[in-house]
């Protein structure tokens, strides 16, 4: 145990990049996956075919192999990223598929005949899904959506592997520094656990909220 | 440019490496998926269970396995175990990190089902004079098994994903077969290219296979 408390900070920090890499790519697949969502209630097959082959190739392949193309695509192309900018798109783009799912699952549990009975007290389209659609979808997509943040949380592990340094990749310094690998993974799956549990637990407490609400 | 911008060539002449990942791929699936829907099993007993020295230990564990990331439980049983003088060869240890935190998923899905099944159907069942166990069996299983094909379906296509990152404790499956293939090379991108194919076409069989059989239990309940 002395070896872990004595890494502790150092992973500490670790933790820390965890986070923000969450944090950012939370928000920017928050903004693309509910972007799509909506897209993909969209009337016309345009739209809802770009989303479909989105959320396709996104969910068909395992996030490592999209940071490995990336990785070796973006010099090819002559764009220089810097690897956190990189990793937090190709996670916050991965991520925004799933939400997109949630979005339009959300969308798809309010009763079609809310739209009708808006539509038919003389509301527009576009006034009659913001006012009476999506203000109801809000209750069915926040559980799910909180699961994939929690997924997130545990994604951004996968970014130590093409080098980027966060909590995974910290552990992987230490065990190497200490040759103390059962506690120090032991460390870092509680550092992790402590992260995803407590959103999770959030994530329960609003489904309980919004079951009381109606 | 070169006039060159995808090389199919490299890729054609690479081609017996890509079905020897593949192979690596699909042996780590189905023996981390047959660990997994069983594992599941045991777990959502225990989940269900009024006994609590059954129920604390299987919450505890769906807990910490569904709260932390396949990577780290992954190298806890590779590097973690070897220190503790159980050494496990890297499929081992890949496919028991990948069979044990879907397990985790799996059991949480079975009960879901098994909870959503009307006890009314049970209490028919009983009414018909079947014993508890058998009525569980013949009656509940079976409809809440007919619901659950597309959230196991689900979870067996992650399955597939996941197997890409037993190549970080160095399994020579697709992805691993890929970085070696790229950095020995200059047709990096082309490599990854064409292993998002692979996973790409693997996961579409998958996810079709089990949209085809889900039509077919749903018209006989």
């Amino acid at each position: 145990m002395e070896t872990l408390g004595t890494n502790l900070p150092y992973l500490l920090r670790g933790a820390r990049v965890t986070v923000l890499l969450f944090a950012a790519s939370l928000a920017l697949g928050t903004v693309v996956g509910v972007g799509a969502g909506l897209l993909s209630a969209a009337r016309h097959p345009v739209p809802r075919g770009i989303v479909a082959v989105y959320v396709f190739l996104t969910r068909g392949i395992p996030l490592l192999v999209h940071l490995f193309l990336v990785y070796y695509l973006l010099p090819v192309i002559g764009l220089d990223l810097e690897p956190y900018v990189g990793a937090t798109i190709v996670l916050a783009l991965y991520i925004g598929a799933f939400i997109s799912e949630v979005t339009r699952g959300a969308i798809g549990s309010v009763s079609r005949g809310q739209l009708d009975a808006a539509l038919s007290l003389g509301m527009t389209r576009g006034r009659a899904m913001r006012k009476i659609v999506l203000r109801q979808a809000v209750r069915y997509f926040l559980p799910p959506y909180i699961g994939n943040a929690v997924m997130l949380v545990k994604l951004t592990s996968v970014v130590s592997v093409i080098n980027i340094w966060e909590l995974t990749l910290a552990g992987r310094e230490v065990v190497e520094r200490t040759l103390a690998p059962f506690q120090i993974f032991a460390g870092v799956a509680l550092i992790y656990f402590a992260i995803c549990y407590g959103l999770s637990r959030l994530g329960r407490a609003m489904e309980q909220r919004t079951e009381f609400g109606h | 440019m070169g006039g060159y911008f995808f090389d199919f060539g490299f890729i054609y002449r690479n081609l017996p490496i890509f079905w020897s990942g593949l192979g690596v791929t699909l042996e780590v699936s189905v023996m981390a998926m047959a660990g997994a829907v069983v594992g599941g099993l045991v777990i959502a007993f225990g989940r269900m269970s009024r006994r609590v020295w059954l129920f604390a230990p299987a919450t505890a564990y769906v807990e910490f396995l569904r709260n932390t990331p396949v990577l780290i439980q992954m190298f806890g049983l590779y590097f973690g175990l070897a220190v503790l003088g159980f050494r496990l060869s890297p499929i081992t240890a890949g496919v028991l990190a990948l069979a044990g935190q879907n397990a985790a998923y799996l059991a949480e899905i079975y009960r879901a089902g098994i909870e959503s099944v009307s006890r009314r159907q049970l209490e028919a069942g009983l009414a018909l004079g079947m014993r508890r166990w058998r009525a569980m069996r013949l009656v509940v299983v079976p409809i809440a098994a007919s619901r659950l094909v597309a959230p196991i379906g689900n979870q067996l296509v992650v399955i597939i994903k996941d197997t890409s990152l037993v190549s970080s404790i160095s399994v020579y499956e697709l992805t691993m077969e890929g970085k070696r293939l790229a950095e020995r090379s200059a047709a990096t991108y082309e490599v990854f290219a064409t292993i998002a194919v692979f996973y790409l076409v693997l996961t579409s069989v998958v996810s079709l296979v089990l949209r085809l059989y889900e039509r077919r239990v749903q018209l006989i309940f």
